[in-house]
């Protein structure tokens, strides 16, 4: 389960189809920093540990330290890079050593948001242990092969560069949530404010979910949610300040409890991806539930459980659709009758929407076809 | 449904307050043309449903883009203006626009030849404007494509050699020594410094003259906005006089310096403020309540303005604070910024919108009169300060707040207000400070159109016989 521990949402700006919810961190964190990688962006190819590739554009890359020997020392991270990178090369592909690499004692360089998308694209990738008859040879012999999955860049966004740049920062803010359409695109949490204020517009270059795309442009204006007015009643000054208290600790009350329902007090599948010191880097997807919007995402914890750094990618129907039929089909070990049967439908439907989901490659062309030929008759 | 009364007086308030502040400009939140297609659309429906008031707004102390946007309206529809109107709408045009700086003077006739609107009025005004320029030869030379404009278009008999000048090959040598400097310039880099700055860039850029070099020997030609404007490139090579700037300006330039620098000159910067606040209000004092008075401040970052107008709302917003801390005794004046310096003179554009948590602070402090200076895009939390505001008026007796806006809502068409009840004023610069808290009433909405529409001719009354010095009733 995720938790905001440690953060408090402040009140929304809104602008253009875009609801931007500040987080505000509770106890300031002066030991963890993160910074923007000197990685030009481009096209990366990432040799994998388990002699996979991944390739995809990546924006940026973040450095995060962790052994920070006190509090003199500078505010800039080593091999981290002040101000803006350059331009993107579309041209040149670059190899990458891994998703994530350590980069000397107590720093790690790492790429955002793909160490998510990786962990999705592998999701039950391995071939099945099973040899049942159905399956197509190749499925058998090499597993999936290759996965892809696509989202849209922030810059495509109708009017989210705009909202951006009128965002007011607040002076502690660490962190950011985006709603489009009362729905989470992503949420953006980094260690401590310095971190943020330098990563602030590198959001616009993250990869977003087709979805967002769509409500960004179905859903120009979001209604303005005014916190509840409390002021009636008062009958002092201190009373109206107290009014002005609740007022906020309500909103904050509102966003954990209503407006992040979609991320928040979810069944979450994790993956530890590194461990800086006492700390835990990890993936995670939601539970893949069909019926609601699902993220994936990644996080960094302290031992006790505060959130440092937080980054989510909303999975479109799609998506949610193809990694909820592998994970299925692999929890019966690829036996289509076992899955049917845990989905609820008959075997030649499950073929068909294995077929519809881009997957039917995974099975013989004799199952395919007399799938359809079922399917046909009345 | 409201009465005919009301929706003149709220339409007319609209048009005032929007035609204080706007420049056609890019905001912090809106474009340059969505700016501009707003006020157009304003100015087109205030002419056509109310032309005498429309030509009256003249003489309110709307800013100069207005101003040269309202003559080029009412020349180009002359033949509407109602009969018995005519002598005053006329007398409003040529005072209008002999007030106008000369560069919007100049650009308007251009545009009015661009437009093709070539009346017997516009024909007329252009012909006074341009022969009664105390300097013409001068103008001609500065502003020569310009004058050449007025002259076409105006069918205009110029005086001495300036046909020769406007239209000729000068070939001869002319006996008017500026003309004859201008001449020269073609030729020779040591008449290039006797012409004013904007005319001798061109030269010496044809010249292949140094900047630098440039820089250093027509220094002593700049005027006093030239050199705020090059400072900063020139290296040093050019000294500025911030003290004989008008206060917003002068507050511009404050906030352009870096906080270290800031805080270095802090006495001297603070004695210029105060001498700029003094002249201001010891033209027209501020028509301020007795009592305690509150300013609350918004340095938010949408202060910070656009590329086109930098820092403009801080600085305005500074402006105010100073010339309220200049014109009310001590102790009965504090400022509540949203996001608090040390010193007044540090403040920079950062953090959220919060005015509520400040207008509370202030009512702590004891406020009678709270004075809002803010865009209004109140966001921590957003709509608040209509709640707090209706409850303190309950909880504090004769409890006044005023709201003025730097900035115009193109969306709205209007410039944003806190809450109903507390209707926002257009402010363009804090010269204007004594005018907007004289408009305020209005805004307020305690008043019937009759009462505005007598202000509004007590002011044309002032405006023309104020002559040609600024009226600044």
């Amino acid at each position: 389960m995720l938790k905001l521990e440690g953060l408090t949402p402040a009140p929304a700006q809104v602008r253009g189809a875009f609801r931007l919810v500040p987080l505000l961190r509770d106890r300031p964190c002066e030991d963890i920093r993160l910074a923007p990688h000197s990685m030009a962006p481009g096209f990366k190819v990432v040799d994998l540990l388990d002699r996979t590739v991944y390739t995809a554009f990546v924006p940026h890359a973040l450095l995060l330290e962790w052994d920070r020997p006190g509090a003199g020392a500078p505010l800039t991270v080593l091999g981290g890079q002040l101000g803006r990178p350059g331009r993107s090369d579309w041209r040149g592909i670059e190899t990458v050593q891994k998703l994530r690499k350590r980069e000397g004692p107590g720093r790690l360089r790492f790429l955002p948001l793909h160490l998510a998308l990786e962990g999705l694209l592998a999701l039950h990738f391995a071939p099945p242990r099973t040899a049942w008859k159905e399956l197509s040879r190749d499925f058998l012999r090499a597993g999936l092969g290759s996965r892809s999955e696509s989202g849209v860049p922030g810059a495509l966004l109708p009017g989210f560069e705009d909202a951006l740049k009128t965002f007011e920062l607040h002076d502690g803010q660490v962190g950011l949530l985006i709603f489009v359409g009362e729905r989470l695109a992503s949420a953006f949490v980094v260690p401590s404010a310095q971190d943020y204020r330098q990563l602030h517009r590198s959001v616009l270059e993250d990869l977003y979910g087709e979805l967002v795309l769509r409500y960004a442009a179905l859903y120009p204006d979001p209604p303005l949610l005014g916190a509840t007015p409390r002021f009636e009643h008062a009958r002092s000054l201190a009373e109206l300040r107290e009014a002005l208290t609740l007022v906020r600790r309500e909103w904050a009350v509102f966003v954990q409890g209503d407006l992040l329902s979609d991320l928040l007090n979810r069944p979450l599948r994790t993956e530890k991806v590194y461990e800086p010191g006492p700390l835990r880097l990890e993936r995670f997807i939601t539970d893949l539930d069909p019926a609601q919007v699902n993220h994936i995402g990644e996080r960094l914890l302290r031992p006790d459980g505060e959130l440092l750094y937080l980054k989510t990618f909303q999975l479109s129907a799609a998506q949610t659709r193809r990694a909820y039929l592998l994970q299925q089909l692999a929890g019966s070990g690829w036996h289509l009758g076992d899955a049917a049967a845990g989905l609820g439908v008959s075997v030649p439907e499950l073929v068909d929407r294995v077929t519809r989901a881009g997957f039917g490659h995974l099975l013989t062309q004799a199952v395919r076809e007399s799938a359809a030929k079922a399917l046909r008759k009345p | 449904m409201p009465s005919a009364e009301t929706v003149a007086r709220e339409d007319l308030i609209l048009f005032l307050n929007a035609a204080f502040a706007c420049t056609g400009q890019r905001e912090f939140y809106h474009t340059a043309d969505e700016q501009r297609v707003s006020v157009q659309f304003l100015h087109a429906y205030i002419l056509g449903n109310y032309r005498r008031l429309y030509a009256r707004t003249l003489a309110a102390g709307i800013n100069d883009f207005n101003a040269a946007e309202i003559i080029l309206n009412l020349l180009r529809s002359g033949q509407d203006t109602p009969e018995a109107f005519r002598a005053e709408e006329n007398a409003l045009l040529t005072a209008a626009l002999g007030r106008l700086p000369p560069q919007r003077g100049w650009k308007l006739i251009t545009r009015l030849r661009q437009e093709r609107v070539n009346n017997r009025r516009t024909r007329a005004l252009v012909g006074a404007y341009t022969l009664n320029q105390r300097d013409l030869t001068f103008q001609a030379v500065k502003y020569r494509r310009h004058v050449r404009a007025a002259t076409i278009h105006a069918h205009l008999p110029l005086p001495g050699e300036l046909p020769a000048f406007l239209f000729g090959e000068h070939r001869k040598v002319f006996r008017t020594p500026l003309l004859e400097t201008f001449r020269q310039a073609r030729h020779s880099h040591r008449a290039v410094y006797d012409l004013p700055f904007s005319v001798a860039q061109g030269m010496a850029a044809r010249h292949r003259i140094d900047p630098g070099v440039f820089l250093t020997n027509i220094a002593p030609r700049l005027t006093e906005r030239e050199r705020l404007r090059l400072q900063g490139r020139s290296g040093g090579k050019v000294e500025v006089h911030p003290e004989r700037l008008p206060l917003t300006a002068l507050c511009s330039y404050v906030l352009s310096l870096p906080v270290a620098e800031r805080q270095e000159r802090e006495a001297e910067l603070t004695r210029w403020l105060d001498v700029a606040a003094r002249r201001i209000f010891s033209r027209r004092p501020l028509p301020l309540p007795a009592g305690r008075t509150a300013a609350v401040l918004d340095n938010s970052y949408s202060s910070s303005g656009s590329r086109e107008k930098r820092g403009r709302p801080l600085a305005l917003t500074l402006a105010s604070d100073w010339l309220l801390r200049s014109a009310v005794p001590d102790g009965r004046y504090r400022a509540f910024w949203t996001c608090p310096a040390s010193a007044p003179l540090l403040v920079r554009a950062r953090g959220q919108t919060n005015l509520t948590d400040r207008f509370l602070d202030a009512l702590d402090w004891g406020a009678q009169t709270v004075i809002v200076v803010s865009d209004a895009v109140e966001n921590d939390p957003p709509g608040v300060f209509h709640a707090a505001y209706l409850a303190a008026r309950r909880l504090v007796p004769n409890l006044s707040v005023l709201h003025f806006n730097p900035v115009f809502d193109a969306e709205t068409l209007s410039v944003r207000a806190l809450s109903p009840l507390v209707p926002g004023v257009g402010l363009r610069d804090a010269d204007d400070l004594p005018t907007a808290l004289g408009f305020a009433r209005f805004a307020a909405g305690q008043t019937d159109v009759g009462d505005l529409e007598r202000y509004l001719a007590a002011r044309v009354e002032v405006f023309l016989n104020a002559g040609a010095v600024h009226a600044e009733a």
